[in-house]
């Protein structure tokens, strides 16, 4: 049984996004009888982070926020974890981080020790979605599109498998769902290609 | 290459880009990163016709979107 912990905060449109997407990867991780440490909310702040990390000692972190080559957000974009400042919390534990840049800086000082692990993004994220769903996104196709492999991505740790499967296993999804798009007569499709290509290339294992 | 064919290079890929965003699904939005929110197509266009940080970025996507094609990355 592992510790995992959830990072979720639910501010503004693109995070709630990110935050209702996630929700069944918290129900999965228990599914499989993890002890899991969901902060959600006004709770993915930096005291209860710093606190939970702490304490606990998670052997997996799954970071839902927006972000910057330092640093990671919480709850009302809150600097939870900041290269240089707390970084080194991350010691010994995998991270997926599902924020803009991350990858670029915080990513890369944090894995220099060895024991941790870092899954971020070296760019700005793209995130589609199709209007017609703004009150029911988990039906949101187009939505899916980006995120279901980034679940499958989650779901695969939350699995034991290794980070590079998992990573493997997303960006095969990806490239799947890209190649099928590309004869799609739905115009909605056609227009989240470009993005959906630049979301796959961008996702690294450090 | 001078200067002046390197600047015509770049309006032609900015057409492009903008004949394509023209023909965007009215119901497609798009996020890209933490400024801005989703982004509909009329938004889009703005960003691209002014050529802000966030209109190159776009430019940027869709020509190595149109890269990949033509190299049957995808």
């Amino acid at each position: 049984m592992a510790i995992i912990l959830f990072s979720r905060p639910d501010h503004d449109q693109i995070i709630t996004y990110l935050y209702m997407h996630s929700r069944e990867l918290v129900e999965y991780a228990k599914q499989k009888s993890h002890n899991v440490l969901n902060e959600e909310r006004t709770n993915a702040n930096k005291g209860r982070i710093e606190g939970v990390i702490k304490k606990k000692r998670p052997d997996l972190i799954m970071f839902n926020g927006h972000g910057d080559e330092r640093t990671i957000c919480g709850h009302n974009n809150q600097p939870l974890i900041e290269l240089d400042k707390n970084h080194r919390l991350l010691r010994s534990t995998i991270v997926y981080c599902l924020s803009c840049k991350s990858a670029l800086e915080l990513g890369k000082k944090s894995v220099e020790d060895d024991t941790t692990t870092f899954i971020g993004y070296e760019d700005d994220f793209a995130l589609g979605r199709d209007t017609r769903y703004d009150s029911t996104p988990s039906k949101d196709k187009l939505g899916n599109l980006f995120l279901k492999p980034s679940n499958l991505l989650m779901k695969s740790l939350i699995k034991g498998n290794t980070t590079g499967d998992a990573v493997e296993k997303c960006k095969s999804k990806m490239r799947e769902d890209i190649s099928k798009l590309r004869t799609s007569s739905e115009q909605n499709e056609q227009d989240a290609l470009p993005y959906l290509l630049i979301f796959e290339q961008e996702n690294y294992v450090l | 290459m001078t200067n002046d064919q390197s600047t015509s290079k770049e309006d032609i890929l900015k057409q492009i880009v903008l004949e394509r965003l023209r023909q965007t699904s009215p119901t497609f939005k798009v996020a890209l990163g933490s400024k801005g929110g989703f982004l509909h197509k009329e938004q889009l266009i703005n960003e691209v016709t002014k050529d802000t940080n966030l209109g190159r970025k776009i430019v940027d996507i869709q020509k190595r979107y149109l890269e990949s094609l033509k190299e049957g990355i995808i």
